[in-house]
């Protein structure tokens, strides 16, 4: 391994040649600086070469000829290779995208550069405690040299403030590491600790003044203020150098003293960073300031880094392994998602800008395949391990309110909006895309490293990337081929699954191929559809796939990571794709310890505790939108794209389905789940949340003006019933559930592939706008009938199969006023779909819409395919039956069976098949009754109807469409009042307050900070005392 | 029950007349009685008969398109099918219809397939009291299947099946089998939803005739008018003889059948003479409010 | 241990060293003018600088200059521990460079239409 001597002789001597250089030419200067930071970057990179894979031992360089304790001792192990590699690489970056601002200005910017990441990379290499002030000076001073260097006035306020922190801190170090040689005698790191002289209460007290120091350098808070101004203030390449290369080097010093430290010390570490992580995220939570909300963030991610390092040493969470794949993983994760975002802050909004900060940001707020996913996972496991719940609480929370508001930042970035004036307009996305780059790369090397190796859990992401490679091409070349991608994953993938998951196969994967296939509905490229929905339907394959708990988490995110992005791909996205995420990262946070607790939701899993198991179910059904927790759910399925509503409605809603069976499975393993089974309280309880569901559901989507709330409020009904059939937990009960979950999936998806030509067609999605479209749409009119007639459970269609197996087994359990909730739950259904139907084909059609055509090929094809199964399964019910009742086989005795075409049940029988065949019959009779009395009939124009003597003239006036159920809501609208909106609103609105409460602290005075930072640094030093 | 396919369809049409011509009798008889609780002659009792034959004959002179041609068919077949499901007469062959191809569960729903095709019928006639004829009608029809439900429950949770048979035979055996004596609660619940679902007063905003002339079928004449007449009658019958079934022990003939129907229709007629209509608000509260809990009551009565 | 017992305990080079970082803390917190921040800055700096000192400073003991006249055997127990001076050494290079950084920048701040006093500078906050 080269010495890192030559290293620092090489950076000092390039710096102070600059000057001189500098007269051949600047371009010249830049070369030199480039070269030199690329001479750190390849060292650091064979170092961490020879450590893994040369075989090569973590090696001491003394200097001078001499060792320790005579001379300064550098260290090079596998931490700091890795961070050298890392800061290197972030210096690198910023620097090449800082290119034409280092160009423009004094030469004095690209010396103090490299100056900064020189002393960086001391600090990470030197076991000198001194040393270690040094180049922490040297790092400092350089570091208020470039902010300034562009001479921005923002920059020199914000830099004054910066120095007046370093200042105390580096008096607190002095102090500190004056009496750590007072009391050892060593000024070597290694040395000094294993001296017995920091044992008592003076010793601890010295390393105390040590610590505090690079606490302070660690910005906790609120002895912050002053790191959040230079981020705000400081160019961007800076902000970035400060978040991502001093963070990590100030972050191996505090690794490096932990052997100087006591419990109380550590104590004080995780408790600081802890409330960092909290209160950073908390005041960012309010912040409109892009790189001000970064700078908040940053603090928030230090915080955590250090709070996992303490922790791991306070309760033994798993070693230095673990601390090398949490701590350093998350660290990772933010230093090159960090300098990522802070560099694109200056790039107006493009394509290239919204594809790199969405990829940036989602690997911020640790969402797969990225870095953070794998490290947070990690980090919890270990927590759950230990039993620690309520600094799990504080990680999760803080997390969830990160990542809304850095995804808001993201979701206005990809609506175009900037929010400040661009700093630097020719700035190129070259190193954005290196660290997107970079961070994908450590992702996929992660998840490998922590088992993931099966390649079709990988597959929505490889289809992803392929697909957006190929995103300039039309949708026409590009809808085959996804739906190739999928039909290849289907062969692949079910053979070797069991009865439930191939059924639920059908529906997930099947559905999305009828989805992509109806995108093709427009012409032209629709950019970024293709690769999202193709993501998304593989991605609910892989949940079916998932084999452990990391596995079917890491696949349950990547599907709320993809079906985020398509609802904010939807015009009017941004606020539904944000609420949708906030509650889809919240229940699967939820999951998250479920699983980690031992919930078991695949096949041959070991089943976990009770509690486990209710976490697990409290998180499936936010993602299911149970009343309650259903507000995302109106906003994304109303307002993503037409056929992504479909999907998310039809498909995707039935992953929940799927899980929430899998973790029923699970439960009536375990001992205590049985029992609490058995007391049926749990389950009554489930049943009773999934009937208010789907009363709630049926209620909303009533008064409606919005075709497709309308038919999201419904689609949150229907999946309140079949948690409801899931809840009687019996075998009518599941052969009911998933009847009516594949019912749903069959009337959902023509229902909304028909309204999708509609809206395309009309161009609007207020009902009351449209009429009598009946006669320019026939096939779509005949689609929807067919669905709202399935939907409502009208016989003969299959939909009242489900509704016979729900009241059947309803009553069959006892659960009687449940069923009659149902019954007035689906009877509200008929409202809102008659609405639907009368509203868009019936009526007096509207003037403008003369001339519209019947839906495109794309959109009447899957109907017509969808139409003829719906056909099928209601003739002949068994068709689907039999499959059903296989899967469920025989749990806890046979309820239904089927003697021929006849199902019974204990209470009554039903057959499909006869009773279809009779209304066929009498139907007929009646049209041949009909036929045969129908003489001399004229087709009459437009309101030729009988109005009074009077003769209407617009459409306007005579389609009676808009609010539609205005009695109803006189008499119960009292139901319906949002209650749950305004919850989650004011709890929303009291996070965001008391964010903006702390937020005050920072005053943006000076000397208010040094304040902050004084008094920080007593009440730790009094805590330590207590502790 | 050994009766070929061919002799079912048979008898199923015998039963289909007899209904049909019960069902216009009665109708016209409830005018008749109506009249003369208002001082009025009224019209003859065969009157239903001589509607139907005229409106049949007439020619039609307005279309509307193809879903209003259907709405009538819709209408007729709803009425048909919901009676094809019950069995009529208790132990008879010959009124026992297709009451194999399902339960209870499948005349309640079937009840909806008429007013649901004739609601899309009605709506392409592109009348605005159509609609809100419609719309008023479904809003107080989820209300009064609350107590009707609750009935049904508490019926099924008593006899523990949901077979309209098996209910007619448990309730064998006198008066004091019956639901009515058994469980009156239930009866109460469902005779209130009945009102509810007979149109009649107070419960006639539907189709007010007086503010929107006839509500939904506004638009409708002739032979398609004639189809909503004549299933009139038949449905009529059939949810009278639904009723009889499940809450006055069913009928072994054909005589019993036309005296209970009769009576419980009669209850209609009563009511209907005695109170004012109610907006549909009113309805709906009034729906959900005591015959609910009356409802839930006989559902606690049954379970314990 | 009566008051004066603890009087003498005191070594006098580190009080004197922390009485001088107090009133530099004190500069620093309350002086609102940017110059005199910096001024504060070197008050304080010194005193640490003189807390370093009595780390090393041990009464009665010769300055640690080894040459002929000193025994080198010996040496260690006469002389004072030399490491806190070099210390000092860079600690004083390090603070002038920090002050006249600090100098500069309050400079540059006047120089560009603000004001002498720190209050000035808020402009980025919460």
């Amino acid at each position: 391994m080269v010495n890192p001597l030559y290293l620092f002789a090489a950076s000092l001597g390039v710096a102070f040649l600059l000057p001189l250089v500098d007269k051949l030419g600047r371009k010249l200067s830049l070369a030199l600086a480039y070269l030199t930071l690329a001479a750190w970057l390849a060292a650091g990179l064979s170092y961490l070469w020879a450590l893994s894979f040369g075989g090569a031992q973590a090696t001491l360089f003394g200097t001078a000829g001499f060792e320790a304790p005579l001379a300064i001792m550098l260290r090079v192990g596998l931490a700091e290779a890795a961070g050298l590699s890392a800061l290197s690489l972030v210096g690198l970056l910023a620097a090449i995208s800082m290119r034409n601002k280092l160009r423009d200005s004094p030469i004095g910017g690209l010396m103090t550069l490299l100056m900064a990441l020189m002393g960086m990379s001391g600090i990470v290499l030197t076991r000198d405690l001194f040393n270690l002030f040094v180049f922490l000076e040297i790092s400092s001073i350089a570091s208020y040299g470039l902010i300034a260097y562009d001479d921005r006035k923002a920059a020199l306020r914000a830099g004054f403030k910066y120095m007046i922190a370093g200042g105390i801190a580096s008096a607190l170090y002095l102090i500190g590491v004056v009496y750590i040689y007072r009391f050892t005698g060593q000024l070597n790191l290694d040395l000094a600790a294993s001296s017995p002289g920091l044992a008592g209460a003076a010793g601890s007290a010295a390393v105390f003044f040590l610590l505090a120091a690079l606490l302070v350098e660690l910005k906790p808070f609120p002895a912050n203020g002053w790191a959040i101004d230079v981020y705000h203030a400081a160019d961007p390449g800076v902000a970035g150098i400060l978040s991502g290369a001093s963070a990590t080097a100030l972050m191996l010093a505090l690794w490096k003293i932990l052997p100087l430290l006591g419990p109380a010390h550590l104590s004080l570490v995780a408790g600081s960073g802890l409330l960092s992580f909290v209160a950073g995220n908390l005041a960012g939570a309010r912040q409109g300031n892009a790189r001000r909300m970064l700078g908040y963030s940053s603090v928030a991610q230090l915080g955590l880094v250090m709070a996992v390092i303490a922790l791991n040493e306070l309760y033994g969470l798993g070693g230095e392994g673990f601390v090398y794949l949490t701590a350093g993983g998350l660290l990772l994760n933010h230093l090159l998602a960090k300098t990522g975002l802070f560099l694109i802050t200056e790039k107006a909004p493009s394509g290239g800008t919204t594809a790199l900060g969405g990829l940036l940001a989602l690997a911020l707020v640790g969402l797969p395949p990225f870095p953070g996913f794998w490290a947070k996972w990690s980090l919890v496991q270990a927590l759950v391990a230990k039993g620690q719940w309520a600094i799990i609480a504080l990680i999760l929370a803080a997390s969830l309110v990160e990542a809304f508001y850095v995804l808001r930042w993201f979701g206005s970035l990809a609506k175009g909006k900037a929010d400040e004036s661009q700093l630097e307009p020719r700035a190129s996305l070259f190193a954005p895309a290196l660290l997107a780059l970079a961070l994908t790369g450590f992702g996929v090397l992660s998840g490998w490293n922590a088992g993931l190796r099966e390649p079709l859990l990988w597959a929505p992401f490889a289809l992803a990337v392929l697909l957006y490679i190929l995103d300039r091409l039309s949708v026409f070349v590009k809808a085959p081929l996804a739906i190739a991608a999928v039909a290849a994953f289907g062969y692949l993938a079910t053979p070797g699954l069991d009865g439930l998951r191939q059924f639920f196969a059908l529906m997930l994967l099947g559905g999305g191929a009828l989805f992509l296939l109806s995108a093709m509905r427009k012409a032209g490229p629709r950019r970024g559809l293709m690769p999202l929905l193709g993501a998304a339907t593989l991605s609910l394959g892989a949940v079916l796939l998932a084999d452990s708990a990391l596995s079917f988490f890491f696949a349950w995110e990547a599907m709320t990571l993809f079906s985020y992005l398509l609802v904010l791909r939807g015009k009017e996205g941004e606020k539904p794709a944000l609420s949708y995420l906030s509650f889809g990262l919240g229940g699967a946070f939820l999951l998250m310890l479920g699983l980690l607790g031992g919930a078991g939701l695949w096949p041959g899993a070991p089943a976990g505790p009770a509690w486990a198991l209710a976490l697990a179910a409290a998180g499936i059904l936010v993602k299911l939108g149970a009343l309650g927790v259903h507000v995302w759910l109106p906003g994304a399925y109303a307002e993503a794209d037409d056929e992504v509503s479909g999907f998310l409605s039809a498909s995707m809603s039935k992953a929940g389905i799927f899980a929430l069976i899998a973790l029923m499975a699970a439960l009536s393993l375990v001992p205590a789940g049985r029992e609490a089974l058995n007391q049926g309280w749990a389950l009554r309880g489930l049943g009773w949340l999934g009937l208010a569901t789907a009363l709630f559901g049926a209620l909303y989507a009533i008064y409606q003006e919005d075709i497709k709330k309308t038919l999201a409020w419904s689609s949150m009904g229907q999946l309140g019933y079949v948690v409801l059939a899931l809840a009687i937990n019996d075998q009518a009960g599941w052969t009911t559930a998933l009847y009516l979950a594949l019912n749903h999936f069959l009337y959902k998806g023509m229902l909304f592939l028909a309204i999708a030509g509609v809206v395309q067609r009309v161009g609007t999605r207020n009902m009351y706008e449209m009429g009598g479209l009946i006669k320019k749409m026939p096939f779509s009119f005949l689609s929807v009938l067919m669905a709202i007639i399935a939907l409502s459970g009208v016989p003969p269609l299959s939909g009242f199969g489900g509704k016979w197996l729900l009241y059947s087994s309803l009553i069959n359990k006892g659960w009687y006023l449940e069923a009659a909730v149902a019954f007035f739950a689906s009877a509200v259904a008929f409202l809102y779909l008659y609405r639907l139907i009368h509203s868009i084909f019936l009526g007096q059609p509207k003037p403008s819409q003369a001339l519209v055509k019947e839906a495109p090929l794309a959109l009447t094809l899957p109907q017509g395919f969808l139409m003829a199964i719906l056909l099928a399964v209601s003739a002949f019910p068994r068709l689907m039956l039999d499959p059903i009742m296989a899967i469920v086989g025989n749990r806890s005795g046979t309820i239904l069976a089927f003697e021929g075409g006849r199902l019974s049940s204990p209470l009554g029988y039903w057959n499909g098949t006869l009773s279809m065949v009779v209304t066929a019959a009498v139907f007929g009779l009646c049209f041949v009754w009909m036929m045969v009395n129908l003489h001399n009939t004229q087709s009459v124009k437009q309101f030729n109807i009988v109005y009074a003597a009077e003769r209407p003239h617009t459409p306007a006036t005579t389609h009676y469409a808009f609010a539609f159920f205005e009695p109803y809501r006189k008499a119960l609208g009292f139901l319906t009042r949002e209650r749950a909106e305004r919850f989650w609103e004011s709890a929303g609105g009291g996070v965001s307050a008391l964010g903006g409460a702390l937020r005050r602290l920072y005053t943006g005075n000076g000397q208010t900070y040094a304040l902050h930072i004084v008094l920080y640094v007593a009440i730790l030093y009094l805590i330590m005392g207590v502790l | 029950m050994d009766a070929t396919l061919l002799q079912r369809v048979g008898y199923a049409f015998v039963s289909l007349f007899v209904i049909t011509n019960y069902g216009l009798l009665l109708i016209g008889s409830m005018a008749r009685i109506s009249a003369k609780v208002q001082g009025r002659v009224g019209q003859p009792v065969y009157q239903p008969y001589i509607d139907i034959i005229k409106s049949s004959a007439k020619r039609n002179s307005i279309g509307h398109g193809v879903m209003f041609y259907l709405g009538p068919v819709f209408r007729l077949a709803g009425g048909v099918g919901t009676y094809m499901f019950i069995p009529a007469v208790f132990g008879s062959a010959l009124f026992m219809n297709f009451s194999d191809s399902g339960d209870l569960l499948l005349v309640m729903y079937f009840i909806f397939f008429g007013q649901l095709g004739m609601a899309l019928g009605a709506s392409e006639g592109g009348h605005p009291y159509s609609a809100i004829g419609v719309s008023r009608g479904l809003a107080q029809m989820t209300a009064f299947e609350v107590p009707f439900a609750l009935s049904v429950i508490a019926v099924a949770v008593q006899y523990g099946t949901l077979d309209i048979t098996a209910i007619v035979a448990a309730q064998q055996g006198g008066f004091m089998h019956w639901t009515l004596a058994t469980n009156p609660l239930a009866v109460v619940a469902a005779l209130i939803a009945f009102l509810g679902m007979s149109m009649h007063n107070p419960f006639s905003v539907v189709i007010a005739p007086q503010e929107i002339p006839i509500g939904p079928p506004t638009e409708y004449q002739s032979n398609l008018l004639g189809m909503l007449q004549t299933n009139r009658a038949i449905f009529n019958g059939a949810k009278l003889v639904l009723y009889m079934n499940l809450f006055f022990g069913g009928a072994t003939n054909i005589v019993v059948m036309v005296i209970k129907t009769f009576l419980i229709y009669f209850i209609n007629v009563f009511v209907g003479q005695a109170f004012p209509r109610l907006r549909v608000d009113q309805s709906i509260r009034f729906f959900l409010g005591v015959p609910t809990l009356i409802g839930i009551a006989s559902v606690l009565i049954a379970a314990f | 241990m009566n008051a004066l017992e603890f009087l003498a305990g005191i070594n006098p080079v580190a009080a004197s060293g922390a009485a001088l970082v107090l009133v530099g803390l004190w500069g620093v917190l309350a002086r609102p003018n940017l110059f005199k921040i910096a001024i504060a800055f070197t008050v304080l700096e010194t005193g640490v600088n003189l807390v370093i000192l009595s780390v090393g400073y041990i009464r009665g003991r010769t300055a640690p200059i080894l040459d002929a006249a000193s025994d080198a055997a010996t040496a260690s127990a006469r002389m004072t521990d030399p490491v806190p001076q070099a210390l000092v050494l860079t600690a004083i290079v390090i603070g002038l460079a920090v002050t006249a950084l600090m100098l500069s920048y309050a400079l540059r701040l006047k120089a560009a239409g603000g004001g002498s006093s720190i209050e000035a500078y808020g402009e980025e906050k919460w």
